[in-house]
């Protein structure tokens, strides 16, 4: 009757498919074959063709660099290391639009509740504003977590000495996240009013960013 | 526990008074004396003496005659010992009001509306009372939503005191109302009042799969010892499910390390000398597989359980902040597959994507590999990482469920990333899709699948979607969709 120990994590495993949702039905061919075809999404990108230059600590924390577009948006995600047992990625993204009719929904007065409640595993939430050369910076900080501390972030980018947008970008914006053991909360905001965008951004080739696009 | 003999008296009676003069004797559920309250079978066979008359009034107040006949046929047949109430057409004090539009909102899981159409007609019928069902009806799902708001929210202390205001909301027909209190009263160290509830729920509730869920759910709290008590009644009270009930005993107790003694039921129901009752043998350790050519006479050694199996025991009980302690620093690939896992559903796919990697890199036990691919894609799909994916799967070999799936997940992302750019037709089209292929819904994207409604112009499509998301779990994001949409609607233009 004794249970062999890897079949018994097998069908823990099996536990973990079926939370999971995949195990509930069997059978199926994809009933759709196109799907496969002209799916955009991430991409990896190494760390030359990086808009933002972080700090050391946190630039060694990076863990994946992506890019993709989605219509007139130009994304750059750098998702960093993450030492809590939170729910959610650890990331700095950057948006930049070339649409002048595009907006920022999510950063409304009104929506803007709702995007923290998004980013932020929960918690109580102190909210805070800073800056950086690009900028104000708005943020919310969750506390209560345990030894962890979370902080989301958003900046709209506009053009400043510091930063010249490249030709034909509106507006961009620069969302962050970050849930570690430990941190205060200078650390947290720390780590974005830090950062400095490749000065290799403001070169335009062919229309289209570079570097990464 | 005076709260409990309560509810065990209220168990064993039949009728609805019964259980609502033991509710009402319970003790507050901050007191002392808190203990869990369910009217369990009681409540169900008090609803099973009350047909639901709300058809039929409604058959009479529009006159169809010929229905009318038909559901009173129906109701007698259904309900033998049933009869008319004589108010039934009209009683002379009874004002003619319709009260159809407020089932009309309450069916459609619009409460706050049917409070407010209700308080609309009180005013204009003075004299008038609501039919006592509705109000009822209403009362009990308003505190159903509370609840479970109270409960998704780890509100614990405020989930007991909503099952404790409302008579009739613990029955075995709302049996995740029972299992959300239970969970309440463990979560605030009072495990042998939610196993009270655990308890009754196996002994009252018939349905077996109902049964086996409450038997995972206690294992998250209760020892082994009242682990056994419940599976011993469940074995007696599910003749012919005995086989169903003796496996998950073994996968329980494997999580926990331990394995079972072969059960026979008629040798253990002799031994216990009742049918009522069976005495399981008790459990005992794993032990480890006796080393190869070990010369067959060393004695297993007893073990606890690995990390792996504690920390996919974490996840099995949807633990994942314990799964990742445990998992922290470990190389074992068997331990850090479920820690991936355990990432992948904190929703940190970027991380989970690497260890998935990693095992796949270190193991050489075809099972962890093709699993941790089968992850490895899934991860990548999830960090909409497609191009990856479409080169991860053609390695993997793929059961056509994970095909099914993966082509959710890709589904997914399309949507998502259509909706991001405003393709909001594209939007409605993947999400339908998805839908298609039998997974299971995404609250994420029927969110946005709404919001496109609304923005291509089909209003009542999104207020049906955004107010069915609003009645499962009300959120700030739901409540204003729902608010947005209804405003459109009653917009001139």
């Amino acid at each position: 009757m004794r249970m062999p120990i890897l079949a018994t994590m097998r069908r823990a495993l099996l536990l973990a498919a079926m939370s999971l949702g995949l195990a509930a039905c069997i059978g199926s061919e994809p009933r759709a074959p196109e799907l496969y075809t002209a799916v955009q999404g991430w991409r990896q990108i190494s760390e030359n063709e990086s808009w933002l230059l972080l700090e050391p600590s946190t630039e060694a924390a990076v863990i994946a660099r992506l890019a993709k577009q989605e219509g007139p948006r130009l994304y750059q995600r750098l998702v960093l290391a993450n030492d809590t047992v939170l729910s959610g990625e650890n990331y700095f993204e950057v948006m930049l639009s070339g649409d002048p009719s595009d907006g920022t929904a999510r950063y409304t007065e009104t929506s803007f509740l709702g995007t923290v409640s998004d980013a932020l595993p929960g918690g109580s939430t102190v909210n805070g504003q800073s800056s950086n050369r690009y900028g104000t910076i708005i943020y919310a900080i969750a506390e209560g977590l345990g030894d962890a501390r979370c902080i989301y972030a958003i900046q709209r980018l506009v053009e400043t000495e510091a930063l010249q947008l490249p030709s034909g970008v509106a507006f961009g914006t620069i969302e962050h996240r970050y849930c570690g053991t430990g941190e205060t909360r200078e650390q947290l905001v720390a780590r974005i009013e830090r950062l400095n965008f490749n000065p290799l951004l403001t070169i335009v080739s062919g229309g289209s960013f570079s570097p990464a696009f | 526990m005076l709260r409990v003999a309560l509810m065990i008296l209220a168990l064993g009676a039949a009728g609805a008074d019964r259980v609502t003069d033991a509710l009402a004797q319970l003790p507050d559920p901050q007191g002392p004396d808190a203990a869990p309250i369910v009217d369990g079978g009681a409540a169900d066979a008090a609803a099973a003496l009350e047909p639901d008359l709300t058809a039929l009034r409604y058959y009479i107040e529009i006159g169809d005659w010929s229905r009318v006949e038909a559901e009173l046929r129906r109701l007698r047949e259904e309900y033998p010992t049933w009869s008319p109430p004589p108010d039934l057409l009209g009683g002379e004090a009874a004002p003619q009001v319709n009260v159809q539009e407020v089932w009309d909102l309450f069916g459609a899981g619009d409460y706050a509306g049917a409070r407010a159409r209700l308080a609309e007609i009180e005013e204009a019928n003075p004299g008038f009372a609501p039919p006592e069902d509705l109000l009822r009806e209403l009362n009990l799902a308003e505190s159903r939503q509370r609840l479970v708001n109270a409960s998704d929210l780890e509100q614990w202390q405020r989930v007991l005191d909503i099952a404790t205001e409302t008579p009739g909301l613990l029955t075995c027909a709302r049996v995740d109302n029972v299992w959300r209190t239970a969970d309440a009263y463990a979560e605030l160290g009072q495990i042998d009042s939610a196993f009270m509830l655990w308890r009754t729920v196996v002994e009252t509730c018939t349905n077996i799969d109902e049964r086996i869920a409450t038997l995972q759910k206690a294992d998250a709290y209760v020892d082994v010892a009242q682990l056994d008590t419940l599976i011993s009644l469940a074995l007696t009270r599910s003749p012919g499910a005995e086989d169903r009930i003796l496996q998950a005993r073994d996968d329980l107790l494997a999580g926990r390390g331990l394995e079972a003694e072969p059960v026979d039921m008629a040798e253990v129901q002799e031994e216990s000398g009742d049918a009522s009752t069976v005495s399981l043998p008790p459990p005992r350790p794993i032990t480890q597989p006796a080393s190869a050519g070990g010369g067959g006479g060393a004695p297993a050694t007893p073990a606890g359980p690995s990390v792996a199996e504690r920390a996919a025991q974490a996840q099995a009980r949807a633990d994942y902040g314990e799964c990742l302690s445990l998992t922290q620093s470990v190389q074992e690939p068997g331990a850090r597959l479920v820690r991936a896992w355990c990432l992948f559903e904190l929703d940190r796919p970027t991380e989970a994507n690497m260890l998935f990697g990693q095992v796949i890199a270190a193991t050489s036990d075809a099972g962890i590999r093709e699993t941790a691919q089968f992850g490895e894609v899934l991860s990548l799909l999830r960090s909409n990482r497609l191009a990856e994916a479409g080169v991860a799967m053609r390695s993997v070999s793929l059961t056509p469920a994970q095909q099914r799936d993966i082509d959710a997940e890709i589904l997914a992302q399309r949507a998502t990333s259509a909706y991001a750019g405003n393709d909001f037709r594209e939007t409605i089209r993947l999400v339908r899709a998805r839908r298609d292929l039998g997974v299971t819904d995404r609250r994420d994207l029927n969110i946005i699948m709404a919001w496109s409604y609304y923005q291509t112009g089909q209003l009542a499509e999104a207020e049906d979607l955004f107010r069915q998301l609003d009645q499962v779990f009300s959120t700030a994001e739901s409540r204003e969709g729902l608010s947005v949409v209804r405003n459109a609607r009653r917009a001139p233009f």
